[in-house]
């Protein structure tokens, strides 16, 4: 071998050992995080699809008006790449009509659940209509009906898993029912918020980005998640299948939730959200 | 300090004199029956619905109501105020699988053959699923996490609602709580039901992208340090069983850990209150039994750990929570008895009018205890692991503790005085003198359990094998030498 090629080769080694990029080889640097792309943390949950992301561009949106189809992505566990492996459970699909101020929601959630020992999901079907009122798309009356269907492809719907809840909401006190008796009751002051509603919030730019909103969140149409706070963090660009593309992100934090992320497009879409396991990315 | 009546005076008792509450044992197969191993305390009329609800990877100080200022769980709090806490619950073996195959079972992990997850379990054992259909008029559901190897959860009972699916309580607690609601309020049959609800939080903690490979969110540490717990007093930094997802982690991402696994807490318990609050408004809410367990804690930074598998008391102990409106009395913290999630058969089996489970000589009903009567109880409780090491440990009623490692070392806590298990006794005399005691409860223990030779069937892997041999290498060792030194004696 040449001194030349020799030097250049060492030299190259000698900087892909330093950077850990030869593990067999490299001092293992415990205060670097093993998956190189974690940040920004905002996209972490979902870096395994983000290559194949090609972010949805549409017309400018009317008011109040809309309809955005998300699909669910888990993220399942980190691969040996160091990406996560996210697989796709099914999907969201949210619409919104009325007036800026006083929306009516349509929910259609299908979501299949991976059986163990099992070939093929059980799948979970959520419907929803929410009615909404006020600057802060605050809930006044919703309907949640849920079901699920044997394990496997195209099987019938299990017996007895169908089930209706109403809800309602009048500034003091939330209230659940079932077929016209009470199941459960909370004090509430504040706005209520669906998770589902959050977009139109975004969409609507009503917040303002230096001051933190404060609400409680409706989960699943029947759970609560108290003292939630979303607050503006900035802007952001990561790469995408479209190339780089910069965003808006805003972060969400309270009781019974890990940090969430909303991640809004330059018509403060929210095109992804990312949880933990469970994160949505906007199809259409 | 419980109500009237509850107060027993402590008293050395030997855990094979009991016989008000416990199995005759049996070696009846499962699919053949006797009519019964003792009489039936009551007409299948009076048998309570029994909701057995778990969650998973729940420290047992990790509910608001037990004074942690770091978590809201309204709903478990109810049920603390409703019900009989057990404030000395203890698994059996800090693992997922191991842990549940023995509250299905009433049998330990190394008769269950089940000493690490993903083992098989022996396919001779029952478990009470099957029990309850075979000797009750029971209706038996199964929903959400099973995570019971080798013995499907659609063998055993009846309904399955939701069968256990990705691993993320986030994704799938949802539907296992509206599922198991669902039934409850649905429910037209007049015979009694047994429903296990198996709810994955906070078991998420082990998934999330700071914890299983890189920072991920764990990088807003610095940003929501204001309401990040502090550490425990007994934390260390370089604890050498730190897993690959700890190496590297700051005393912040510490924090923003314990951060993130109480929020997981928080998800799960309104999960809880969907299915309680489905309980409370159901036909036969005054004729269900409630309990409230968890298969296993976390080390939450004690001693520098995370996750489970080992013997101090942050993974070895769990919440406890039994409630039964107008059959018990509510608002109890019951400190003084020692108590086993191995116990759940031997208590459902007691309500529902069933024999024991053959074999479960250390499986004990809680019955006389929630109803408040004076019974012997055990002098001790035992708990198994074989991650981390392979170990053994006891509490005894004087709240001493020992445990005991294969290679012959004993680690020796007084916990009345040092709950945090700070401080190691072995070497003085105080430690010398627990360490003695504490052997004839090993030598009992060993005495009471058949251990499940090594296994032989499909699916094993070599660590299965390896782990299982060297632990009944170690007992039958323990259990010569320690006969010997109690015939010498």
């Amino acid at each position: 071998m040449k001194r030349r090629t020799f030097i250049k080769n060492s030299a190259l080694f000698s900087a892909l050992i330093s950077m850990g990029h030869i593990p067999c080889y490299a001092r293992r640097d415990t205060n670097r995080p093993r998956n190189i792309f974690t940040e920004p943390p905002a996209i972490e949950p979902i870096t395994g699809i983000l290559p194949e992301f090609d972010p949805p561009t549409y017309p400018p949106v009317t008011a109040g008006e809309w309809q955005l189809k998300y699909n669910l992505i888990r993220w399942h566990e980190i691969q040996a790449n160091g990406l996560p492996l996210n697989i796709d459970d099914g999907h969201l699909l949210v619409q919104r009509e009325g007036s800026p101020t006083a929306g009516h929601y349509r929910i259609n959630r299908r979501m299949g659940l991976p059986v163990w020992g099992f070939r093929g999901s059980q799948t979970c079907i959520l419907e929803a209509e929410l009615q909404a009122q006020g600057s802060a798309e605050s809930l006044r009356n919703w309907t949640v009906t849920t079901f699920h269907h044997e394990p496997g492809l195209n099987t019938p719907e299990q017996p007895d898993s169908r089930i209706t809840i109403e809800g309602s909401y009048n500034g003091s006190h939330v209230r659940l029912l079932r077929e016209n008796a009470l199941l459960s009751e909370w004090s509430l002051s504040g706005p209520l918020i669906a998770s589902w509603a959050i977009p139109e919030l975004l969409l609507s730019n009503t917040l303002d980005r230096s001051t933190p909103f404060h609400f409680t969140m409706l989960e699943e149409g029947f759970r609560l998640r108290r003292s939630q706070q979303l607050v503006y963090e900035g802007a952001i660009e990561f790469e995408t299948a479209a190339g780089k593309v910069a965003f808006d992100s805003w972060l969400q934090t309270g009781t019974g939730i890990l940090p969430i992320h909303w991640i809004t497009d330059q018509q403060a879409c929210p095109q992804i959200m990312t949880h933990s396991a469970l994160n949505w990315l906007l199809s259409n | 300090m419980g109500p009237p009546g509850f107060d027993i005076p402590f008293r050395v008792w030997n855990a094979h004199t009991m016989n008000t509450t416990r199995s005759t044992p049996s070696d009846q197969p499962v699919g053949s029956p006797s009519p019964g191993n003792r009489p039936r305390r009551h007409s299948s009329s009076d048998n309570p619905n029994i909701v057995f609800i778990h969650t998973d990877q729940q420290h047992f100080e990790a509910l608001s109501a037990y004074g942690n200022p770091w978590v809201e769980t309204p709903h478990m709090d109810r049920l603390v105020k409703e019900g009989h806490s057990f404030m000395k619950m203890h698994c059996i073996s800090p693992i997922c699988v191991p842990a549940r195959t023995s509250w299905m079972t009433g049998r330990t992990s190394k008769e269950t053959g089940v000493p690490v997850n993903n083992a098989p379990l022996n396919p001779d054992i029952p478990d009470l699923a099957q029990w309850l259909r075979q000797h009750t008029n029971y209706e038996t559901f199964h929903t959400g996490k099973w995570h019971i190897v080798n013995r499907s959860e659609r063998e055993s009972f009846d309904r399955v609602l939701i069968q256990q699916g990705p691993r993320f309580g986030e994704q799938t607690d949802p539907d296992v709580a509206r599922s198991a609601a669902n039934v409850i309020l649905n429910r037209q049959s007049d015979r009694p039901f047994f429903m296990s609800v198996g709810l994955m939080n906070p078991h998420d903690c082990c998934y999330t992208a700071g914890a299983a490979g890189g920072l991920g969110k764990f990088q807003l540490a610095d940003r929501l340090l204001d309401k990040c717990p502090p550490l425990p007093e007994s934390f260390v930094p370089d604890h050498p069983d730190h897993t690959r997802h700890t190496a590297g982690w700051t005393e912040d991402h510490w924090r923003f850990y314990l951060y993130s696994y109480y929020r997981m807490v928080e998800m799960v318990d309104e999960y809880v209150g969907t299915i309680c609050d489905a309980i409370r408004k159901s036909e036969s809410a005054d004729n269900t039994m409630i309990i409230l367990t968890s298969d296993h804690g976390d080390g939450l930074g004690f001693h520098g750990r995370l996750s489970k598998g080992f013997l101090e008391d942050q993974s070895w102990r769990v919440p406890g929570i039994v409630v039964f409106p107008g059959r018990i009395p509510a608002d109890v913290r019951d400190h003084q008895h020692l108590i086993c999630t191995l116990d759940i058969p031997a208590t459902v089996c007691d309500y529902a009018g069933a024999p024991q489970l053959p074999d479960t000589p250390l499986s004990y009903s809680w019955r006389p205890i929630l109803e408040g009567q004076a019974v012997p109880w055990r002098d001790y409780v035992v708990g198994e692991t074989s991650t981390s090491y392979l170990g053994v440990s006891f509490r005894d009623n004087l709240d001493t503790k020992t445990i005991f490692y294969d290679d012959g070392n004993v680690d020796v806590y007084n916990t009345a005085e040092d709950p945090l298990e700070m401080n190691k006794l072995q070497g003085t005399p105080e430690g010398d003198s627990i360490i003695q005691r504490h052997r004839g409860w090993f030598r009992d223990y060993l005495n009471h359990i058949q251990l499940s030779p090594l296994p032989t069937w499909d699916h094993l892997r070599p660590n299965h094998v390896r782990h299982y041999g060297e632990y009944l290498a170690w007992y039958e060792r323990m259990r010569q030498e320690l006969n010997n030194q109690e015939d010498k004696s």
